[in-house]
């Protein structure tokens, strides 16, 4: 089972409704980690952080993960986090999923690399799927407890500031979470962390790519190569974009 | 079979202009290799599009009617035995060929026949088709028009100067050369060919004032959101560069 846990707040809570209209509508258990409940998101799960911007980001990570420690953690096998900007193809998770044990320390998603992690750490952006164990690591021993005086240091970086993505990475490697390799069997990545406009973007110069290029884990193809065709995540989908997405992957047959 | 393919080759013919010749290419790599023949209609050649037809005429929107009766006035001389039916489309446009193959194969290509997104106008009791979402003629049609043209008798209504609306004024013309304006929407009346963008259509934009020509002028009533596009739908307009790699990605690239 999948449970998706989408990360919003109150400034686009507009897009998680359109995500509970589209692909959201197939996970086992969708959840919506937000700062405060209206009328647009009434059922959103709020988080106990200070302030909802991206400097905290990795604080509100480690709130939601928290909760779902608490309350989830029987709900499902796996746990996909995505922002509420992307669009995922649930089956193709499954797919994707189905190769992997579910009752290891894991965790997968788009691989960048860094110094400081050797075996790698996830892109935020893309999303990414933990299992139970992955999450138990973190949150029993990873997370600082500040009432336990025994601990005199923190595996996790502490405090709400920082990195996610990065700070996740790091924190699971010294957990011994796998970081796994979530690519094809072309080796082509699954998780796609620009928007596929960007990703799709050969010959001519794209910016934005030579960033993707110095740190992808993996080496990575341009242009229609770069995107597997079991893909199970697209990132920087919006609003509108999202229904178009629904449409041309589910609604429009071929004949 | 073969002989049935035979009978039914389409030629696809792309509106462009040396501004957006990059376009063409990007035409040609994705959904463009799909017809039977693929020409590029423009003002001139140069490095980018050196396969491009150049038209006698002043490359302008206002000129549009006049370019289009030059490119329906070539494909008369040079291409009318290379095809059954002639789709025109702008560069700004995605099409959906084998669903298009679909669509035509229920009518007879030996007929004087107009397909695309109809709209109502006093001037044309059968309607005429919407230029941006791209319509077929039959060779049948094609050969009326510019037979007319070359002998064409007054109290006609059949304008022919350069400025005017493309697609109105085709239609005039075709009416009174008796060729038919068909309804090419499915089984359940949804169109196959979009006037506006899959954001617009989708997303209820069709309600905000800017859309009012649609909304009066729709020879049909007008679906909105999920379902004002066909599952078999031909073509997409507005999809401009790299949403065409996109597209072809999301519809043929995707399980």
């Amino acid at each position: 089972r999948i449970l998706c846990w989408v990360t919003t707040s109150p400034k686009t809570h507009s897009r998680a409704q359109l995500i509970k209209d589209t692909w959201g509508s197939r996970c086992d258990k969708l959840i919506f980690m937000s700062s405060i409940q209206d009328d647009t998101l009434p059922d959103a799960i709020i988080l106990p952080t200070v302030n909802d911007t991206y400097e905290n980001l990795w604080g509100k990570t480690q709130e939601a993960l928290k909760y779902l420690y608490i309350h989830h953690l029987e709900d499902a096998e796996w746990f996909y986090k995505a922002d509420d900007d992307t669009y995922a193809v649930i089956e193709n998770m499954y797919y994707l999923l189905s190769g992997f044990d579910a009752s290891t320390a894991l965790y997968l998603g788009f691989k960048y690399k860094n110094p400081g992690v050797r075996q790698g750490f996830m892109s935020g952006g893309s999303g990414y799927v933990l299992t139970k164990e992955a999450i138990r690591r973190f949150v029993e021993i990873g997370l600082p407890k500040l009432n336990s005086p025994q601990i005199s240091h923190n595996v996790c970086v502490s405090g709400p500031k920082g990195l996610e993505d990065l700070n996740l990475g790091s924190c699971l490697a010294k957990l011994n979470v796998t970081a796994g390799d979530s690519r094809d069997k072309s080796d082509m990545e699954r998780f796609l962390p620009m928007s596929l406009e960007n990703m799709m973007c050969g010959n001519l110069n794209c910016p934005e790519n030579d960033f993707l290029q110095q740190w992808a884990f993996y080496p990575l193809k341009t242009g229609i190569e770069c995107c597997s065709p079991y893909a199970v995540s697209f990132h920087y989908v919006r609003d509108h974009e999202l229904k178009i997405y629904e449409y041309l992957i589910y609604g429009l047959r071929m004949y | 079979s073969e002989e049935l393919n035979k009978r039914n080759r389409i030629l696809c013919w792309i509106i462009t202009s040396p501004k957006t010749h990059s376009r063409a290419q990007l035409i040609k790599q994705t959904w463009g290799r799909r017809c039977d023949k693929l020409l590029f209609m423009s003002s001139s050649q140069d490095d980018t599009l050196p396969e491009a037809i150049p038209l006698p005429v002043n490359d302008t929107y206002a000129n549009l009617w006049g370019k289009t009766q030059e490119a329906l006035k070539y494909l008369y001389r040079h291409h009318l035995e290379d095809a059954e039916w002639f789709y025109k489309a702008d560069d700004d446009t995605y099409a959906v060929m084998e669903n298009m193959r679909h669509l035509l194969s229920s009518f007879n290509a030996s007929s004087p026949l107009h397909l695309g997104f109809k709209y109502e106008h006093p001037k044309v009791r059968q309607g005429f088709m919407s230029g941006g979402s791209g319509y077929v003629l039959t060779k049948e049609a094609i050969r009326r028009f510019v037979e007319f043209k070359n002998n064409s008798t007054s109290g006609s209504q059949c304008v022919l100067n350069h400025e005017g609306a493309e697609d109105l004024n085709l239609g005039i013309c075709l009416e009174e050369l008796n060729v038919t304006a068909v309804d090419s929407r499915d089984e359940n009346k949804v169109e196959r060919f979009l006037p506006w963008s899959l954001e617009d259509m989708i997303c209820g934009h069709l309600k905000n004032p800017g859309f009012w020509y649609l909304r009066e002028f729709s020879y049909f009533p007008l679906k909105q959101d999920m379902n004002c596009c066909s599952p078999y739908a031909v073509a997409f307009h507005y999809v401009k560069d790299y949403q065409l790699k996109v597209y072809e990605y999301l519809i043929y690239g995707l399980r």
